[in-house]
Parts: structure tokens; C-alpha cells; sequence
């Protein structure tokens, strides 16, 4: 299998970048004008890639994804590529003490480092401050510092993101670009009536629902938020409902949710991986999307929630995404429970107010079309060009080749 | 270390693996005919046994289940029911005591295993269907990364209905730590006879008042431990506790009917969240604009109108179909008025009747005249001595409407009602 999973994929890397060279001349561009980009790594359930990458030939880049680090060097001397990292908190995935990891983030650093000396231009996209369940804290800051100092462009998509991860380590403000999260405009299934959807999970016309969406793991906060519920009962005279749905953890903390929540009837659980079609039941039905998260820089799930025209309740940290959006985001400090109550109150207060038959927020589902992802991509790989300038991925013998290839004169 | 080594420093080595003659009674299904006490090293080969069915009473079959790991495992191993006649033939669909996340495979019965040193007695609930004369068990392994070690006396032992504490307290709190989900399933029926054996908003039978027993049932399942509640609380911390134990469904659902009927109880009945009305029907709105003559015809609420009540079911469901249908009705008598007379489900009748006119702005006259001091139930946890009591426990706010009015037999009754309502005088009329 590729990398996209598609199908048993012969080609070998250079070939891959040979066969983009050609589809982006065929597709009109001029061969001076012609991109790669290839990243790293590869996220099959998380659909912000394709999203991302969504108008690259439109904009005169091909995209692939880099099937392993050492990918790279396979290429020839001369053709040289954009390599795009997102996740980097990756290299810790196979170590298990301070030592590996260390040793790990090096060997990374090294490596990227090659792959500058080679040509390659080196874009990161920062998608958390930390990762989020980060077992090498130091090694991780470490490598992120490295990482910023490397890179040729750093991706930020919280405008406030260099003021929040100072504490840290620092971005060079000449290197970072700002394109904020696509929203899931046209990416999800979306046809269910929300009548539909409520009577689907159970839900009447009188629930206030709440949805925590994403995977079950300990830094989502959904603990943090049954507590909330508590709450949130006495001012809903108990017609409150929270959704959690996502796939599971690890066992001991499934456990402990389960342990939670089995006395509960104001919760509805489901564990297991929602899909693209499945997806628009739990959004459709939910009154208030919450991301209760401790920290977040950057939220799929409240981007969701905006796609669907939910209002949604965010730490403070995460506003600065949502600054542009007149009503509908409402945040509260992390970790304080009367602050994420009264988040929820408000939020569900828009959501019974403002809020169409279909239970959509307008103003919020306008927002959302707005940063559409063939809109966010095209900003995009238009930022992305400013900041390479001159740069020339091609070399005279791709050039010749592909021209051949594509029978297209030059 | 050997897995010998570890064996024998936990003492796992004291479970076997089947022999193969045991394999051979097994494949005829006498498995533990000869020796009936065994500690099994449980491997990937199901063994089974058959029993003679002397009785169809409920009957269990003692079993430990121990694994060599530090967590208990959930659905470690499970034992396929079938039942047969005097002719050896199948009796399909009979074993349904253990249905739950898995209800499409209503035959299996699911055990845990315990950690080696913390093992603990499970059981295996039959009750025979009619006619059924032969058992057979098969024994099967349900997670397959987990040592596993399983112990009995190869026995099937009658249930002693007499056996078992008799205090409600003292009952329940060895129930709960019995992981026995057919002694709580029952236990969960005794409650709810239990709950309708004394009146809310009186002293209770353990001497506590139950005031707040709707208003505060969860508050009141965390605060069990050791102290003396109310049936209700001590049924939703049971199914609780079996939600947790077994992912039941049927579990979630009865608990779910608990707390539906406690929110009832506590918040009243509403139709929707909005100000608008949610469930309007086809031309309700254009009753309201009937002439006065025609408006004041009215309906006569004396009946449920609903065609099967479900008294299982969760009371807010039932209810709005109950409004749905009263809606109907009104309309159907060209009226804008509701006159509730007293017959089954009072409470719920007057509760949905009052969310509808709260809504409409109709009129609503609740005879009260044959109810006030008469019992009232609300599903099946909840009863009052009589409708004051409700009312002085009912935030009775939620009732008093300028659209409503009370119909009372006499002044005396007309007296009681102002006294435990915040109605004026003109709300209360007197039968003529």
C-alpha cells in the first residue's frame, strides 16, 4: 500500500517526485513556476491534510507524502523539494526513556539539517506547543527550538501562537506565516436533519446537549467536563445531555470514564471511530460543541463545530482562532469550572437564541464557508510561495525529462 | 523468570490443563461426571457439560475465574446455554438472562476474572424454559491475552428463595459486591416494590423523610455508603454499579427510566426548551381563533389517550405522546378548554395537561374534587398519600397558571387547597 492507502503503490520516491513534475506541467503549469511538497508524517484518520493541501496544483504544487525520512535522500542532487513537517513529536514514538529521546530528537535534528544542506526547504507546521500527551518534556522543547531555528517557514494557525509557546521556546517572527485551520465546509457528510440526528441518539427536544468529540484520552478534558455537567444540570433542571464520542483510549483510562460514567444517564457514550458520514449525527444533534481542553493551540473539533454552525466553548488560548467570529466562541480559563460553566450557560444560551430550525447558528456556519479549505489551501500555497521566493525545486534534467514525458514544449 | 517460576510464586499452579480424558467427557458432554470439583488452566479448547434438569426453577452453577495479571478482565471467558428436551431437541431463544452489549448472542453468559489473590464467586444463572429437561454448558474462553484459571464445583444448586439477608440495607450492600447480575436484577425488583410501599413527602419506612427523594436522587446514589436511602437511590446505584460491571444496555435503559422520573418528579413535565411550542400539531393554533362559544366547549380529560401505556417505559416519552394525543382530542372537540377529571394516571395526565396550556394559553379546570385526597403513583418508584401531598412537594409554580382553575367538592376542600397552593380564591370553584 502507499502511503495514501489507495492501492499497492510500485513507485519509489524519486519516481513519485518525477511523475508530480510532470502532472503539475501537464496540468498548465509552467515548469519554472512547478512545486513539490512532500510531508511528514502521514495522518490517515485526520482529514486536515487533504484539506490543507486541497487547491496545491491549482497553485502550482504537487503534493506527496514523504513515506519515511531517509525518503529524501534517494532524490538526485539536484532536485530540490519543499518537505513539510507537521507532527514532530513523532521521534518519540518508539523510545521510552529520557536518554532515546534525547538521542532520537538529535538524530532528527541531524537529519533535517542534511536535508537543508541538500537544498530542501523546511516548513513546519506547529500544531500544538506541546504534544499533547508529551512523556519528554525537555527533549520535545529541545527539539521544537531546533525545529523553529531549522525551518525555513514555520505554519502557525492561532495568530497568537508565538506569544504562547515563549514560554517554551521561541519563533523567529521573520519565518512565521499565519494561515489560520480550514473549516470542514464540503469534507464532511452533511444531509441529516438534526431532527434526525436527535432522535438517532436518543435525545428530545427539550435536551440541552453537549458534545465532546475525539479520541478518549486524558488531555481532552472530558473528565473536567462531566464536572461541568454537574453544574450545568442545575441551571438546565437536569435537561442537559453531554455526547462523548470518540474512539477509545488505553484501557486504564477507559476504565476510569467508565467507572464515571455508568451512573449516569445524562451521558451518552460512544467509543469507536466516528467516520466522514457518522460524524454529522453527532454535530447536528449537539446544541453546544465543548473542547474543554487544558491546553490547545489549534482545535479540528471546534473548527467542526463551526462547520456545522454550533456554538462552542474554547480555553482562552484558542480564541485568537475564532477572533474574527462575531458570536458563537466562547472561552473560559483553563481549568476552572466556574469559568467553564459559565462558557457553557452563554454558548447554549446563543445556541437557544440564535439558533435556526435546523439548529445552526447563521452567523457561525458564514464564518465557517469563509475559511473553506480550497480557500485556506489557496492562501496557502500562496504564502508558501512568497516565502520561496525565487526558489527553483527543478533541475535541467527533471526539466528535460518531464517535458519529454508530457510532450509539452518548455 | 520460567512461566514455571511465576506459576508457582502466585500460586497459579494449582490450575490444570484438561487431560485428555477430560477431553474425551467433554466431546460427549460429561465433563466433571467423575470429579466434580476442578481448577482448570483454561486453553483455547471449549469444554462442555450436560445436566439433568430435576426442576425448572432458577438454578446456578458457583464458578471462579482467575487470571495471573494485576487487573480483572472483563468478559475473560463466557458459557454457551443451550437447552434441551426429553427428545435431545434444542429449545431456541430460551437463555435470555444475560442479555446486554452483546443482545444479538442472548445464549452467552459472561464472567470476569479476578486477580489470582482476589478472586471472587461468580454465578451462572439458569432458568429453564418449559419443557426443557437437559442443560448443556460450554465453556469458552472470551479474551484470549489473559492466563486464565478456572475453578467450580461442577453442580448445578436450586435457588433457595428464602435465603438472603432480609434487611433491605444489609441485603444490598452484600449484593452489590456480589457481581451476581441476576441476584441484582432481582434485588432491583425488590426495590422497586419497596419504593411503593411508602408515600413520598411522609416518613419514610427507615425513618427519614423522603422530601427531597426525587429532587435529589443522584446526590443521594453517591452518598450510599453505609447509610440508610431510599429505594430509588439504592436502585440507581445497583444498575450503576451493573452498567459499570457488564456494559449492560438494559441496565442503562432501567436507569435511565429512574432518572427520567426522578427529573419528573423534581422539575415537572415540560413540552419543549423554547418559549414556542415544540410540539404543536396541525391546526392547534387555529383553535385559538374559534369564537368564544365554540372555544368554551371544552374537552372532557378524564381518560388516558393514549392506547398502551407503558409503565416501564420512560415516563416522559409516554407523556408526550400522551400530550400529542390531548392535543388531537382538543381539537377534535372544537374546543379551547381542558376539563381533567380523575381516572388512571392522574399525575401524568395533569402534569401533560398543564405543560399544554402553559404553552397554548387554553384553559385548563382540574376537578380535584374525588383526587385530592385520594393516592397517587408516578411510574413505578414514585407514590403520595394524596394530591396535597404532591402539591406541597410539587413546585407548584410550575401548575398555577392563570388559565388553570381547581374544582373542589366543598369549602372544606377549598380551604386545604388554598392552604398548600399559592391559588387565589377565584381559581378554586365549588361543585355545583
Amino acid at each position: 500500500m502507499n502511503q495514501i492507502g489507495l492501492m499497492e503503490d510500485p513507485r519509489n520516491f524519486s519516481e513519485v517526485c518525477i511523475d508530480a513534475m510532470s502532472a503539475l506541467v501537464s496540468h498548465g503549469h509552467s515548469f519554472s513556476d512547478a512545486r513539490l511538497l512532500a510531508y511528514y508524517p502521514y495522518v490517515r484518520q485526520n482529514p486536515y491534510q487533504k484539506m490543507l493541501y486541497a487547491s496545491a496544483f491549482e497553485n502550482g504544487f504537487a503534493v506527496t507524502p514523504l513515506p519515511s525520512l531517509d525518503a529524501v535522500d534517494s532524490l538526485s542532487d539536484r532536485m530540490q523539494i519543499t518537505l513539510h513537517y507537521h507532527w514532530i513529536h513523532d521521534v518519540f514514538k518508539r523510545v521510552s526513556r529520557p536518554r532515546e529521546a534525547k538521542k532520537a530528537a538529535k538524530a532528527f535534528i541531524e537529519q533535517i539539517i542534511r536535508q537543508k544542506e541538500c537544498g530542501h526547504r523546511i516548513l513546519w507546521t506547529l500544531h500544538n506547543v506541546l504534544s499533547h500527551s508529551a512523556a519528554f518534556t525537555e527533549e520535545e522543547i529541545w527539539l521544537r527550538q531546533k525545529m523553529a531555528d531549522v525551518s525555513d517557514v514555520i505554519h502557525i494557525m492561532n495568530p497568537d501562537t508565538p506569544k504562547l509557546v515563549q514560554t517554551h521556546y521561541q519563533l523567529p517572527a521573520s519565518k512565521v506565516m499565519h494561515i489560520p485551520h480550514p473549516s470542514y465546509t464540503n469534507v464532511y457528510g452533511d444531509y441529516i436533519s438534526r431532527a434526525q440526528a436527535r432522535l438517532e441518539l436518543g435525545l428530545n427536544e427539550d435536551n440541552i446537549a453537549f458534545l465532546c468529540f475525539g479520541s478518549l484520552v486524558p488531555y481532552k478534558g472530558t473528565r473536567f467536563f462531566i464536572q461541568a455537567l454537574d453544574q450545568l444540570q442545575e441551571r438546565f433542571q437536569g435537561r442537559a445531555r453531554l455526547i462523548i464520542a470518540g474512539s477509545k483510549g488505553k484501557a486504564d483510562f477507559m476504565e476510569e470514564l467508565y467507572s464515571i460514567i455508568s451512573g449516569r444517564s445524562d451521558i451518552i457514550l460512544y467509543t469507536d471511530h466516528v467516520d466522514d458520514q457518522a460524524l454529522q449525527i453527532f454535530f447536528r444533534a449537539t446544541d453546544v460543541v465543548a473542547c474543554p481542553y487544558p491546553v490547545s493551540l489549534n482545535s479540528g473539533v471546534a473548527m467542526t463545530a463551526a462547520t456545522f454552525g454550533k456554538p462552542m466553548i474554547v480555553p482562552e488560548m484558542l480564541l485568537p482562532s475564532f477572533d474574527t467570529l462575531s458570536t458563537g466562541a466562547v472561552s473560559f480559563k483553563a481549568g476552572d469550572l466556574d469559568s467553564c460553566v459559565h462558557a457553557a450557560n452563554e454558548a447554549a444560551n446563543i445556541a437557544l437564541c440564535r439558533a435556526e430550525a435546523g439548529g445552526c447558528v447563521p452567523e457561525i456556519a458564514t464564518w465557517a464557508e469563509e475559511r473553506e479549505s480550497l480557500n485556506i489551501s489557496a492562501n496557502f500555497f500562496k504564502a508558501l510561495r512568497e516565502f520561496n521566493g525565487g526558489f527553483d525545486i527543478a533541475n535541467d534534467t527533471i526539466c528535460a525529462s518531464a517535458a519529454i514525458n508530457q510532450g509539452v514544449a518548455l | 523468570m520460567s512461566q514455571i517460576a511465576i506459576d508457582d510464586e502466585n500460586g497459579f499452579a494449582v490450575y490444570q490443563p484438561l487431560s485428555g480424558f477430560d477431553q474425551y467427557l467433554s466431546a460427549l458432554g460429561l465433563f466433571g461426571l467423575f470429579k466434580t470439583r476442578r481448577k482448570l488452566l483454561i486453553e483455547d479448547q471449549a469444554f462442555k457439560c450436560v445436566f439433568f434438569l430435576k426442576t425448572l426453577k432458577p438454578q446456578y452453577l458457583n464458578i471462579k475465574i482467575a487470571t495471573d495479571g494485576d487487573e480483572m478482565v472483563r468478559e475473560a471467558m463466557h458459557v454457551r446455554v443451550k437447552y434441551f428436551n426429553w427428545r435431545m431437541r434444542e429449545i431456541a431463544g430460551a437463555h435470555t438472562f444475560t442479555r446486554g452489549r452483546r443482545g444479538s448472542r442472548k445464549r452467552l453468559s459472561y464472567f470476569f476474572a479476578d486477580p489470582f489473590e482476589k478472586v471472587k464467586r461468580q454465578r451462572l444463572w439458569l432458568k429453564p424454559p418449559e419443557g426443557a429437561k437437559f442443560v448443556v454448558l460450554t465453556f469458552e474462553r472470551g479474551d484470549y491475552g489473559a492466563r486464565l484459571g478456572f475453578s467450580s464445583k461442577i453442580k448445578l444448586k436450586v435457588f433457595d428463595e428464602g435465603a438472603g439477608a432480609k434487611d433491605l440495607n444489609t441485603a444490598f450492600q452484600k449484593i452489590m459486591v456480589s457481581r451476581d447480575r441476576m441476584r441484582m436484577t432481582w434485588f432491583v425488583d425488590r426495590l422497586k416494590n419497596e419504593a411503593m410501599s411508602f408515600y413520598q413527602g411522609e416518613t419514610s419506612y427507615q425513618g427519614e423523610t423522603s422530601h427531597q427523594g426525587a429532587a435529589s436522587y443522584q446526590g443521594q446514589a453517591r452518598e450510599i455508603a453505609g447509610q440508610q436511602v431510599q429505594p430509588i437511590a439504592m436502585a440507581h446505584k445497583m444498575l450503576s454499579n451493573m452498567v459499570y460491571l457488564w456494559h449492560g444496555v438494559e441496565e442503562k435503559r432501567s436507569m435511565m427510566v429512574i432518572d427520567d422520573i426522578a427529573q419528573i418528579a423534581q422539575n415537572g413535565f415540560t413540552l419543549g426548551r423554547h418559549s414556542s411550542n415544540q410540539l404543536t400539531l396541525e391546526g392547534a393554533d387555529h383553535i385559538n381563533d374559534l369564537p368564544d362559544d365554540m372555544a368554551a366547549a371544552g374537552f372532557e380529560y378524564s381518560a388516558v389517550l393514549t392506547p398502551t401505556w407503558d409503565r416501564a417505559g420512560l415516563m416522559s416519552s409516554q407523556m408526550r405522546l400522551e400530550a400529542m394525543h390531548l392535543m388531537r382530542a382538543v381539537k377534535e372537540a372544537g374546543g379551547r378548554k381542558i376539563t381533567l377529571r380523575e381516572g388512571r394516571q392522574f399525575l401524568a395526565r395533569l402534569m401533560v395537561a398543564v405543560a399544554i396550556v402553559r404553552q397554548t394559553g387554553w384553559q385548563l379546570v382540574i376537578d380535584v374534587s374525588e383526587t385530592l385526597l385520594s393516592e397517587h403513583a408516578l411510574g413505578e418508584w414514585y407514590r403520595w398519600r394524596s394530591l396535597k401531598d404532591w402539591l406541597l412537594q410539587a413546585d407548584t409554580e410550575n401548575i398555577i397558571d392563570g388559565n388553570v382553575h381547581f374544582l373542589v367538592r366543598d369549602h372544606d376542600q377549598k380551604k386545604v387547597l388554598l392552604e398548600v397552593t399559592g391559588l387565589t380564591k377565584e381559581q378554586i370553584d365549588i361543585h355545583k
